[in-house]
């Protein structure tokens, strides 16, 4: 490197250094370290003059050049020590070191040296020197340590921020352990947590926040272990407080290394989790309650299927006998259809011979037959005609159920003038038809109801003085009701459940002619339409018939 | 030639009413008989054959042995030379799946026998009129 020896703006400064520099050789050696060092330094008699400056201090201020001791001789402005005390005349290291005072690394603060708002730090050193030539010199170095100083400033902000922030961590304890497990920082978070003051915890095995059973049982050295091994062990569990309560927590422990990844220590992070785990607990304890309670569901429903099986089972016998029962009556339904037909085509064959020779019989051989032979033969005519009406009856109460209904909205009271008409009634009845409400039926049917109902009233009533047929109706609750009802003999109302049945008559053919078929075609007509029909009566006192079907 | 009409009837007791009731009834008309539907088909089916004079009607019954009234409608109606022959069906039934079927099988009348009684004189009259006397089939296409 170059010998850059200060060019002295006045000859007494260079001669100075030169008588310096030429008192020996190991001055020589001394004078160019100083020209190589980084360091700032300067050499500054005791009356201020600059006697050798190395290329570093002119670097750092180049004025030094121009100026030389004028620089020296500027007063101290807005120079501070750290804590911002004022640098007085007396306080000022080339002064002390003048009065014999060294003076190393002191701190100087210079406000705004670079035209920043920065201030600038400065570590000052001045060391006085031997006299020579009856002054006194001062060597003096200096280091900008603004860099630094920020650098540390910063870290030390980062640190404060870090610390608050972990203090402020209100859930979690955050501390550091040395490698041996001891802690090493204590914050206020851990503080509330586990109760410790900071004297009393720093320098603590952090084994004290474990119960006895896990100290016991080597779990603070195991969990640092597999930290160790791992670069961090998940901690759980219940944990001492100082006043010996206890809490549950879970947290992190964390090995921390340093850049040679030698131990360093660890970080530990816990978490209080007391209501966690409580809440856990409790359900836990749900859970258990709910299998327990689905278990018991589950025996509920075993006995439930249990008693379907047997249901279904029962249901199944019900069913196959239904099933049965609905065969067996296809069966007899269609016997009966079977018998119907037979009655209609083969039962008609021999009576139609028997009328129909009857007949013939009457017609060319009534002359030839006395008598006794006549009304025999009236007998054999009167039967077949009463089998004939008997078949005819029976194939119409047989058809009621196999033909579909045909149904409208019928003028009842026009049915009813039509089956009047067919009632076989002489001009000695009264007649009266109220008013009639409509009703949904089949209307060939329904013909049939009336012709049987209003013709029975005029059989039984034929015989009374002044026979009298009367036909009502009425409308109410979703329903219509017609009745007819005359004056003649009536019937014995104990006998009336019989009314209905097929066959059953209540009065002698010999009085009152009749195949006991019309009433009960009545019954199952009225039945078919989904209504009901009823009597009522008592002899001599006429008989009252009501049927009762849903309104259209 | 007398138009003729054809009675198909298995009860010997019917075909002697029916009889009976046809020459009181004096319709100018000869009056055969066949007793069932296999006996009446031959009996039409020969006709054909030898192109002789067919019944102007053919009244039968419905329930017979063998072959009952409704087959031998069904083949009458199949039989070229017959299709268009007016055949009468003659029951005791009153049942509506009878008379619906009689006449899908093609019948050109279905009257109920009275179960007493002879088919009234009058009845049989207004028939054989019809038949014989008033309604003309139409000539057999060949």
């Amino acid at each position: 490197m170059s010998r850059t020896v200060y060019d002295p703006p006045r000859p007494t400064a260079a001669a100075v250094a030169q008588d310096y520099v030429a008192d020996d050789g190991l001055g020589a050696v001394l004078l160019d370290a100083w020209c190589a060092v980084r360091t700032p330094l300067l050499i500054v008699d005791d009356a201020f003059e600059l006697v050798f400056a190395n290329p570093a201090a002119i670097e750092a201020e180049p004025r030094l050049a121009a100026e030389g001791s004028r620089v020296l001789r500027e007063p101290l402005s807005g120079i501070t020590a750290p804590c911002g005390a004022e640098i007085t005349h007396e306080r000022r290291p080339l002064v002390r070191a003048l009065a014999g005072e060294s003076v190393t690394q002191e701190e100087f603060v210079v406000p705004s040296v670079d035209g920043t708002d920065r201030p600038h730090r400065y570590l000052v050193s001045a060391y006085p020197l031997e006299r020579r030539r009856g002054r006194r010199l001062v060597l003096m170095s200096w280091t900008d340590v603004t860099h630094g100083w920020m650098r540390e400033h910063e870290r030390q902000a980062a640190v404060d921020q870090l610390t608050r922030l972990v203090d402020g961590a209100d859930e979690h304890a955050i501390l550091a352990l040395d490698s041996e497990g001891r802690v090493l920082t204590w914050s206020r978070s851990a503080q509330r947590l586990k109760g410790y003051d900071e004297a009393d915890v720093l320098g603590q095995p952090y084994a004290v926040f474990f119960t006895a059973e896990d100290r016991a049982a080597g779990v603070p050295e195991s969990t640092l272990r597999e930290a160790v091994v791992h670069g961090r062990a998940v901690t759980k569990g219940l944990r001492v407080r100082r006043d010996g309560t206890t809490f549950w927590s879970r947290g992190v422990l964390t090995a921390i290394r340093d850049g040679s990844g030698a131990l360093d220590g660890f970080v530990k992070v816990t978490q209080d989790v007391t209501e966690e785990h409580l809440a856990r607990t409790r359900v836990t304890e749900l859970n258990a309650e709910l299998e327990k309670a689905n278990r018991d569901l589950a025996r509920v429903n075993e006995q439930l299927h249990r008693t379907n099986a047997d249901l279904e089972a029962r249901v199944a016998a019900r069913t196959s006998a239904l099933e049965r029962r609905s065969l067996e009556l296809a069966d007899a339904n269609s016997e009966l259809e079977a018998f119907s037909y037979s009655v209609s085509h083969d039962l008609r064959a021999p009576l139609r011979a028997v009328a129909g020779f009857g007949d013939l019989l009457a017609e060319d051989y009534s002359d030839r037959l006395d008598e006794d032979g006549l009304r025999y033969l009236s007998r054999i005519r009167e039967a077949a005609t009463a089998m004939e009406e008997l078949m005819d009856g029976l194939l119409r109460l047989a058809r009621i159920h196999r033909q579909p209904l045909r149904t409208d909205v019928l003028d009842i009271a026009e049915v009813v003038h039509e089956a009047w008409a067919d009632a076989g009634a002489d001009a000695g009845f009264e007649f009266q038809v109220g008013v009639l409400p409509p009703a949904r039926g089949d209307r060939q049917l329904m013909l049939q109801v009336w012709r049987n109902l209003l013709s029975n009233a005029v059989k039984y009533s034929a015989t009374t003085q002044r026979p009298r047929v009367e036909v009502t109706g009425s409308t109410g609750d979703g329903a219509v009701t017609y009745t007819v009802r005359d004056n003649g003999v009536g019937f014995d109302p104990d006998l009336a459940g019989g009314l209905f049945t097929p066959f059953q008559r209540l009065h002698s053919s010999r009085d009152f002619p009749g195949t006991g078929l019309g009433l009960a075609l009545v019954s199952r007509i009225v039945h078919r339409h989904g209504g009901h029909v009823s009597a009522s009566s008592s002899p001599g006192q006429g008989a009252a018939f009501t049927i009762t079907l849903d309104a259209p | 030639m007398t138009p003729w009409v054809l009675l198909v009837e298995d009860s010997i007791a019917d075909r002697e009413l029916l009889q009976e009731a046809w020459r009181r009834s004096g319709v100018g008309a000869r009056l055969e008989t066949a007793g069932d539907g296999c006996e009446a088909y031959d009996r039409l089916e020969r006709l054909v054959d030898q192109r002789r004079e067919l019944p102007v009607v053919v009244l039968t019954d419905l329930k017979m042995p063998r072959m009952d009234g409704a087959e031998l409608l069904r083949r009458v109606r199949d039989l070229k030379g017959t299709r268009t022959l007016p055949v009468v069906v003659l029951s005791s039934s009153q049942e509506p799946e009878d008379v619906h079927r009689c006449y899908r099988l093609g019948a050109n009348g279905f009257v109920v026998k009275p179960a007493s009684g002879r088919l009234g004189a009058d009845a049989l009259n207004a028939l054989a009129t019809f038949w014989v006397e008033v309604n003309r089939r139409p000539d057999e296409v060949a």
